[in-house]
């Protein structure tokens, strides 16, 4: 087994909003190996772009961050935002939701790029361009594209060429964040190839965090599922599938559509999560939960080994001293 | 019960607070309101604070500022102070009317060609243009010179020679608003013109005709001080242009007595200055997109916004 | 089935300057049918929608609405036909007006239609609305804004707000894919109950798994034609058309092998300025032949027993591809064992 690439302890965020603080990432742990694609799945307001954005250190200044990121063993965290400056792209890369956002509307896609492998390559002009149009390549992209601007692409060529860019530096960990949802589903093929040839080429980490539990599962290894700014369930991704053990997951599991048991119907789950941030005593999910029993709504779970394998679950049906069984 | 209770209390509590939160957040917008409002009383209650009226001589020309007169005599040796009270009456009325009159006709034509485009919107805004390009100031003097320097001359000329300006900025938000989806399901679902601009296109322009009425107010009343100045109004009624443009063509200048002109003329600073921000606070404070500076993340927005209204 | 479709399209063409983005579109959805539309975006799916219920003008083509043609009306006329068919929009955050509480968005077609007279009477038609669109306890979110209610819950005030006059047709433009994964099997089943309660639907998707989950019907549109019509069960377990086996196969599967690379079908849909000549499907097509260049292709019947199920394809080899044995056809029929030719460097321009 490879050592961890890119190691994820106890990272929390608050925001700052108003008089209070909203507490929007809690106690978020995962690692990752070399050339392991990881998953992080959960729905609008869970926190997972949030840890992504803390991640790459691209915050707003109204949010603080506890908690270590390390990348190859060495915290880029740790002395402020400086040092994030300066290891950002080389060893941590990420690819948005929106290129079209994330891409100068004035520049060409081969200028774009070579500006961000200029801080790895430097000096002259023949092996920057060069890179330019290896990693167009690597995406799948006729290096002819470096000449074209953002408007000018498709959107699926747009966000290849955003993992182009990500790439170029060869970073350690890749973090894509959401890079399929406005996509189709042929163009989401494309998309999600691009990045998976990419990542295995360089050997790199991959973040990939979606709502999406089909692309999360088509792409990622294993995968952490996240529920009101906490990770409530991490497996290797057939564990995850076919055996989940927090609620949450099952239900999200029975409310993603599947071509393979598209005769089930789909479950929706009754509820809404709880405004992001705001802390509650118990379990998170209590209020939505169908299992739900005594400690529940009053203390807080801890995280539980589940089966022999690594899977890990946060909820109190899986405590070793609860008399309940699952 | 209780539930629905509570939500319909604090749902009040929201809408009549609105502005007082939005003063306690944006300490500029309750000092634009104070002021313009103080002014405003001030001038209203001037028949009882000098009920002698303007113009009345209480001592000799040009005597400095004592306890007696805080502001000094003026050139007829009346009081400045009095006289810069009464002055604010005609200055703030030109500034009010005037303003409504830059804003009602700046609407109407930016939220008509805005809203419905083509031929419309060419046709209105080659008049808006024609209006921005002709030098104001030499067509305000000819007007003025050719009508006439009654009162109500003064505000027709100022107010419709200014709205080009607001015109422009309300048919950009207009046209904006119109593309947006609750607008065209009004239309999908049946709705009128005239009720998918009232009821969903005006109040999303709404904040940007609040600022802009604040701001023409300023301009107006700077206007009507540069119309004085020159002699193209009717020099009679007393108003803060009125009384520099005396004190300039009666040697104030020349006698020291700065304590005529400076008065009327930090007025008109003031009130410029207040109009101004007033009118960008309000903005500001209507369309709260304009002060977040979040992460360029919608969720992020939207988590904000949860976490919030709880 | 003499009674009247209560939406007919026929022959609907929209064109936005020299782009036809909608190329001759025809579809009849009955009361009590769901009808749901997939395809990429650009294929003309939404133009097809905005066009339905009047907020863009098609340059050719009808849209009957129980027979009366919405295109032609005008004045009290279209009103009126704009009173049967409602939209719902596919951003609920968007689609409400974010000054108006959620009894005046619900409140507000009766308004225009001056429909239920007085305040009390409107008042109760608009909580039997809400109620109908699943929202419990309707009377306690009369005066809440649309900021706070979460997006499942401003999708169904929509909705809501779409059948308080009681249409005859609801055209839904993906209406859940703002919607988190855990609420949308709700709203789903919410159009399939109103459905069941005789309305007809369209529902514009980009979902095929989940539109043939709930629809009756499923059209596969692309480049502004529909390629493929057929019952769910038709359309999911024979694909007949290749663009639909294509998207059937790009649906994400978990228990996909790792080993097998992922099919993808290479290139993009055509410039709608440049089409090719023939089949427009052609230079992504991997069974094409050479007289698809010469063919423009129609929608010919598969399975002429009923009419009304008929199973659908444009394609001039549809017959040989529905006759052949599986191991024949390059694109396999499902989607979870498929052995498709990788296209290495997918996506490239053409």
């Amino acid at each position: 087994m490879t050592a961890p690439c890119l190691e994820v302890r106890g990272l929390n965020v608050w925001l700052r909003s108003g008089e209070r603080d909203l507490h929007l990432v809690r106690d978020v742990s995962f690692t990752v190996r070399s050339g392991e694609r990881f998953g992080l799945i959960g729905e609008s307001g869970c926190g997972k772009t949030t840890t992504l954005m803390a991640l790459m250190g691209l915050l707003s200044d109204r949010a603080s961050v506890a908690g270590d990121v390390l990348v190859d063993g060495v915290d880029i965290l740790g002395d402020g935002e400086r040092d994030v400056r300066a290891h950002r792209w080389r060893d941590i890369a990420v690819v948005f939701q929106s290129a079209m956002n994330a891409l100068n509307p004035v520049q060409t896609v081969g200028r774009q790029i070579a500006e961000a492998a200029g801080r790895m390559v430097g000096g002259s002009e023949v092996p920057v361009r060069r890179r330019v149009s290896d990693v167009l390549e690597l995406v799948g992209l006729r290096a002819e594209v470096a000449e074209r601007y953002p408007h000018e692409l498709s959107g699926g060529m747009r966000q290849r060429v955003a993992i182009a860019m990500a790439v170029v530096c060869e970073p350690r960990v890749l973090l894509a964040d959401e890079p399929t949802t406005a996509l189709d589903v042929i163009v989401q093929a494309q998309v999600l190839t691009a990045l998976e040839r990419a990542c295995a080429e360089l050997g790199a980490a991959l973040v990939l965090v979606s709502h999406d539990m089909g692309v999360i599962g088509e792409v990622c290894d294993r995968a952490a599922v996240m529920y009101a700014g906490e990770v409530v369930e991490t497996a290797e991704i057939d564990t995850l599938y076919h055996d989940p053990a927090h609620p949450y997951t099952q239900l999200l599991i029975a409310a993603s559509p599947s071509l393979a048991h598209r005769d089930r119907e789909l479950v929706s789950i009754a509820g809404t999560p709880p405004a992001a941030g705001v802390a509650v005593p118990g379990c998170g999910f209590v209020a939505r939960c169908p299992r739900h029993f005594g400690p529940c709504a009053s203390s807080a779970p801890h995280v539980w080994p589940v089966g022999s394998g690594m899977q890990r679950v946060r909820c109190h049906l899986y405590d070793s001293a609860s008399k309940v069984r699952p | 019960m209780t539930e629905s209770l509570a939500v319909r209390t604090a749902h009040g509590a929201r809408r009549g607070d609105a502005l007082w939160r939005g003063v306690r957040r944006n300490p500029g917008l309750g000092l634009g309101i104070a002021v313009l409002l103080a002014l405003g009383v001030i001038a209203t209650l001037a028949p009882l604070i000098f009920p002698a009226g303007s113009g009345l001589q209480v001592g000799e020309s040009y005597a400095a500022p004592s306890s007696g007169h805080l502001l000094g005599l003026d050139d007829g040796g009346a009081d400045v102070l009095a006289e810069l009270t009464w002055g604010a009456r005609i200055s703030l009325l030109v500034g009010v009317c005037a303003g409504a009159i830059t804003v009602l006709v700046g609407g109407l034509v930016g939220l008509l060609s805005g809203y419905f485009g083509g031929w419309l919107e060419q046709m209105l805004m080659r008049v808006t243009d024609f209006f921005i390009v002709i030098p104001v100031l030499p067509v305000m003097i000819i007007i003025a010179a050719l009508y006439g320097t009654r009162l109500v001359n003064t505000i027709l000329i100022i107010g419709l020679l200014s709205w080009q300006s607001t015109a422009r900025v309300v048919r950009a938000q207009a046209k904006s608003v119109r593309e947006r989806l609750f607008v065209r399901r009004a239309r999908a679902m049946g709705a009128g013109h005239a009720r998918t601009l009232l009821r969903h296109v005006l109040p999303q322009v709404g904040p940007l005709l609040a600022a802009s009425t604040a701001l023409a107010i300023g301009h107006a009343i700077f206007f009507e001080a540069a119309l004085r100045f020159l002699g193209l109004a009717d020099s009679n009624t007393t108003s803060w242009g009125q009384m520099i443009a005396d004190a300039f063509q009666r040697g104030a200048t020349n006698a020291g007595a700065w304590w005529v002109l400076l008065p009327p003329g930090l007025a008109i600073g003031l009130v410029v200055l207040m109009t101004t921000v007033l009118g960008r606070r309000l903005e500001q404070h209507m369309n709260p997109r304009l002060e977040v500076s979040h992460l360029g993340l919608r969720s992020f927005r939207r988590q904000h916004a949860a976490g919030r209204s709880r | 089935m003499t009674k009247t479709p209560a939406l007919e399209i026929d022959g609907l063409t929209v064109r936005y300057g020299a782009k036809q983005v909608v190329d001759g579109l025809s579809m009849t959805v009955r009361g009590g049918e769901l009808v749901a539309v997939v395809g990429e975006s650009g294929c003309g799916k939404t133009s097809t929608a905005l066009a339905s219920v009047g907020l863009v003008r098609p340059a050719a083509g009808t849209v009957r609405v129980a027979g009366a043609d919405l295109v032609q009306a005008r004045g009290r006329g279209r009103r009126g036909i704009l009173r049967s068919i409602q939209l719902i929009c596919q951003d609920p955050y968007e689609a409400l007006d974010p000054r108006c509480t959620v009894g005046e968005v619900v409140a507000e077609p009766l308004l225009v239609h001056r429909v239920g007279g007085s305040a009390p009477a409107r008042r109760a038609l608009v909580i039997e609305a809400l109620a109908r669109a699943g929202i419990p306890n309707a009377e306690t979110y009369l005066d809440r804004y649309p900021h706070e209610l979460s997006g499942g819950q401003l999708q169904r005030v929509a909705i809501a707000a779409a059948i308080v006059l009681h249409p005859l047709v609801l055209i839904a433009d993906e209406p859940v894919s703002m919607l988190d994964v855990s609420l949308r099997a709700g709203v789903l089943r919410l159009f399939a109950d109103l459905r069941d309660a005789g309305l007809a639907i369209l529902m514009i998707t980009h979902d095929l798994v989940t539109a043939a989950q709930y629809a009756d019907r499923v059209a596969v549109m692309y480049a502004g034609r529909l390629v493929e019509e057929g019952s769910p069960e038709a359309v999911l377990r024979s694909p007949t058309h290749p663009y639909t086996r294509a998207l059937l196969a790009a649906v994400p599967n978990p228990d996909r092998s790792r080993d097998v690379a992922r099919p993808i079908l290479p290139g993009e849909p055509p410039d709608l300025l440049d089409l090719p000549s023939g089949c427009r499907f052609r230079p992504r097509c991997p069974l094409a032949q050479e007289s698809c260049a010469q063919t423009d292709p129609t929608l010919e019947t598969l399975t002429p027993e009923r009419v009304a199920d008929a199973h659908r394809v444009a394609c001039i080899r549809a017959f040989e591809l529905d006759h052949a044995p599986p191991g024949d056809v390059p694109l396999t029929r499902a989607g979870s064992s498929v052995e498709v030719p990788v296209a290495q460097d997918g996506g490239r321009p053409d």
